[in-house]
């Protein structure tokens, strides 16, 4: 049963940011509905190929693992490719590729997300395949022993063999202690060691169900044709009635001994680096104006080769050989506002410091110069534009979106909300995120001792 | 909202890797491609206009192989300053007039060629032709700038140095082509780097850019009028000849040959190459097919099954050609824990001498067709990837028909040709490379 249906056109287009903004004709229309089991479903038409991107977006990450098992979402995640009671392990894969298409899944804090993409007219069997592992996955011991290996390999080739990659582990471990997101997504070693098959099915039982989910189809396909697959596949897939249950998020955002750098000095380190971790408050639409500003602020400060950053450190005092800030707050719980730097040869990591406290300060005493805001608004917005482009960046801007629970319109509102800022409210965001005292400082240097 | 979707996140799997920059192209599902000429110009086109976009990619004969020996690092070099001031627009005045445009100009080096990517909205294309037009004839390379990026350039031969898996290609590189020109670094050493003068990247610049060793690809909005006068306008000036020196062509180095280089951590990360097909090999597409079968299709080939699912001894591994102008090679990657590395070498052999040895099974083969062939349409469905598409095809020097003929060549591939294919393969001659805890063998 289909409870509501709706679509939408939407102002993507509009880059006419000093003027009156007035929706494009040639938006993208997004589509909207849900089932009577709770699945969301949003459909992004996009008939320039006869391809499409089939997406399944569960609101559970590693944000909501139980304590002392960190790694199961994306260790479960890994498991959902091993077979089900209809599909042999191995097979999942090897049947979307026979069918000429290929698929992926992926694990963050807030989501875990599937997805093939293929010829159009195989939309029906993928739905039917994701269906089947969403309640009917098998999950054997001898197959989660093999599995838990190819994660381990997994953790040493993107954490453990890259200094730069335990530096930010540390860095957040550090920032978001006392919330889910001290603990790294792919999970601790020693907890991912000890995962198990129980474990897995725990989860599984879980979060795993149409409630829970949300459907995304960007591509040559229509919402009536999504719909009526939808229901034929995900249709009777029974409801758990159990949404994830709430997480402790930080209203305190002063971090334990902020003055204090977390400094990682390892022998396999060739070129230093420094990074500032800021914490933001929870995202909440009614405070969106200020995360708008956020992402203002991050574009003046550190967005590129004509942000303040780049200008003043790179190339007028020469002492940093790359820079750049970014805001992230599309997050359940606490976002981060980012500031990365690489040094110039013989800068020492202290002056470089004090040289970009330096730049926030300026503008957290005044307000960015129009040509600034206007350049940075503009890079915004038409980034958005760009990513228009493809149907699999449609279908993860909405996906993502939908998994912090904002709906297609908040997502393409953002584009006036970036409109609206002004002047005085990047001032503010500067004054109110860049608080030292809410940070956590890296220091990456060559060392000794791995 | 864009640059709020960077949370960390884990995937499932890696797709491979390719030493060279050339994509591995491979149908029906492409779009109507028009040539276009402009005198003794060509571009390749997919004219759009569903969405408000342009997406031009330029490539000039001439990468990163071409820098004299004792100037390694130069066409990197140049193409770092593409962008950073042309005409009278100094550095930061070309970048701003970018940002305000939303024009987003861009170049890269590989080993062949020199390749820039232009970005545009519809509205904004006069000033972004205009730009693209200073860039490529007039650009500035000031002294500022230049010194700008030889630091940041020398911070990527840095980085490079502390990433095992660029650590053991660059090595495998030298192992594979010797004193050979691919066998360099393309960012060049610290030394030949801090040599290296304006009036270097000057003559560079005045020797490469012309028109008979230019590529164009073109797709969006835009029709075959614009184009022309856009390749008259932005092109037309350039030299009509290059002036670069001639790649000798060279075959990859014959192993058994291993080198280890020791790095501390739980891991192996290990690279292996022997000779490959080139791209006009009449065996190409049989070789194409069967390395899709043993190692190039991610998660359906057999070295996932076997490396990966069957025994868990590694995230990610991959193998397949990657092809240069003037040599081909076969190579591979895997990477594994200090105590199983050998393991998943072995296992790669052996599933090497397999493939030679027993012929695939006919569904096998029929399930590599329709995956090969199925999934060219999804390098179609986007601008920015059709560009790739129509690029990377005039780079591999093959005609405009391709896109229409690919698919069929494929499906013309046999279980005796794949085999035939394989035997190519040595998996007791290999060139191989390991960094991190355990010296490979190839006993």
């Amino acid at each position: 049963m289909i409870s509501s249906a709706k679509s939408f056109y939407a102002a993507l287009i509009c880059v006419c940011l000093l003027t009156a903004c007035t929706p494009a004709p040639d938006g993208p229309k997004v589509g909207t509905a849900r089932l009577a089991n709770g699945l969301e479903i949003i459909v992004i038409p996009d008939f320039r190929a006869d391809v499409m991107t089939h997406m399944l977006w569960y609101r559970v990450g590693s944000a909501d693992e139980p304590k002392g098992k960190s790694g199961i979402a994306h260790f479960f995640e890994h498991l959902m490719f091993r077979g089900t009671e209809n599909i042999p392990p191995g097979e999942f894969s090897k049947t979307v590729a026979r069918l000429g298409g290929q698929d992926n899944a992926f694990t963050s804090y807030d989501y875990t997300a599937y997805f093939q993409r293929i010829a159009k007219d195989k939309l029906a069997q993928m739905m039917a395949m994701e269906a089947e592992r969403m309640q009917k996955l098998i999950i054997k011991d001898d197959i989660v022993a093999i599995e838990r290996d190819v994660i381990l390999e997994e953790r040493s080739m993107r954490v453990d063999g890259r200094p730069a990659s335990l530096l930010s582990e540390k860095m957040r471990h550090r920032l978001h202690k006392g919330t889910a997101y001290e603990v790294p997504v792919i999970g601790w070693r020693a907890e991912i060691e000890k995962l198990n098959a129980a474990d897995a099915t725990a989860f599984y039982r879980r979060y795993y169900a149409p409630d829970n989910a949300v459907l995304v189809v960007a591509g040559a396909v229509t919402l009536d044709e999504v719909l009526a697959l939808a229901q034929t596949h995900y249709g009777a897939l029974q409801a758990s009635g159990r949404p994830r249950a709430p997480r402790q998020v930080a209203t305190d955002l002063t971090v334990a001994q902020y003055e204090q750098a977390e400094v990682l000095a390892d022998a396999r380190v060739r070129q230093p680096s420094w990074q500032r971790l800021y914490r933001l408050p929870q995202y909440q639409p009614a405070n969106k104006r200020q995360f708008a500003a956020a992402d203002v602020l991050a574009e003046i400060l550190g967005g590129g080769l004509t942000a303040r950053l780049y200008q003043e450190l790179v190339v007028t005092q020469k002492l940093a050989v790359n820079i750049g800030a970014y805001s992230d707050s599309s997050r359940l719980d606490n976002g981060e506002f980012m500031i990365y730097a690489v040094p110039a040869p013989q800068v020492d990591l202290a002056r470089l410091a004090a040289a970009i406290d330096d730049e926030i300060a300026k503008l957290q005493n005044a307000i960015p110069d129009a040509d600034a805001l206007r350049r940075a608004k503009r890079q915004l917005v038409s980034e958005l534009v760009f990513a228009r482009d493809s149907q699999q960046s449609m279908a993860n801007i909405f996906g993502s979106a939908a998994m912090i629970g904002l709906s297609p319109e908040d997502v393409l509102a953002w584009v006036d909300e970036i409109d609206a800022v002004r002047a005085e409210d990047v001032q503010r965001a500067a004054q109110n995120f860049l608080v030292p005292a809410h940070a956590v400082t890296g220091h990456l240097k060559m060392g000794d001792t791995p | 909202m864009l640059r709020r979707f960077r949370s960390p996140y884990f995937i499932h799997g890696l797709i491979g890797f390719c030493l060279c920059m050339m994509m591995s192209v491979g149908a029906q599902a492409a779009p109507p491609v028009q040539s276009v000429k402009w005198r003794d110009m060509e571009a390749w086109l997919v004219s759009d206009n569903s969405l408000p976009l342009i997406t031009m990619k330029m490539a000039w004969r001439g990468g990163t192989a071409s820098d004299p020996s004792d100037k390694s690092g130069l066409t990197m070099l140049m193409s770092r300053l593409m962008n950073e001031g042309a005409g009278d627009l100094p550095s930061r005045a070309f970048q701003q007039a970018m940002a305000d445009n939303a024009i987003s100009l861009s170049f890269s080096a590989s080993r062949d060629e020199m390749t820039g990517t232009l970005r545009c909205l519809s509205r904004y294309r006069a000033m972004c032709f205009k730009l693209l037009r200073l860039a490529v004839t007039a650009p500035r390379f000031d002294a500022e700038a230049v010194t700008r990026m030889k630091r940041e350039q020398a911070t990527a031969i840095l980085r490079s140095q502390q990433n095992p898996r660029s650590i053991a290609n660059q090595e495998l590189m030298r192992l594979a082509f010797g004193t050979h020109a691919y066998g360099r670094i393309g960012n060049g050493t610290q030394d030949s780097l801090a040599a290296l003068e304006t009036s270097d990247i000057r003559a560079h610049y005045q020797a490469m850019l012309a028109r008979d060793n230019l590529h164009l690809a073109v797709v969006g909005d835009i029709g075959r009028a614009e184009l022309r006068r856009v390749m008259r306008d932005v092109f037309a000036p350039l030299p009509a000849h290059h002036n670069m020196p001639q790649i000798p062509a060279i075959e990859v180095q014959q192993g058994p040959q291993t080198r280890h280089i020791e790095r501390a951590g739980p891991q192996t990360s290990i690279v292996f190459a022997q000779a490959g097909l080139g791209h006009h090999h009449p065996m190409f597409f049989a070789d194409f097919v069967m390395n899709s079968i043993l190692g190039g299709s991610g998660f359906s080939s057999r070295l996932t099954a076997q490396v990966r699912e069957a025994r868990g001894l590694a995230y990610g591994v991959y193998s397949g050609t990657s092809n240069f102008q003037k040599a081909a090679m076969w190579n591979g990657s895997v990477a594994s824990d200090n105590a199983t590395a050998q393991e998943a070498v072995n296992v790669i052999r052996a599933e090497m001498r397999r493939i030679a040895q027993e012929p695939v099974s006919a569904e096998r083969l029929a399930a590599a067709k329709t995956y090969l062939t199925g999934n060219y349409a999804l390098r179609f469905d986007s601008g920015a990837k059709i560009a790739g598409q129509l690029l990377g095809v005039q780079l591999n020097g093959w005609p405009i028909s391709y896109f229409k003929t690919r698919n069929d060549k494929i499906n013309a591939v046999s279980q005796a040709d794949v085999q035939r294919a394989a035997k190519l393969l040595t998996p007791d001659r290999l060139l191989l490379v390991s960094v991190g805890g355990t010296a490979i063998t190839l006993d």
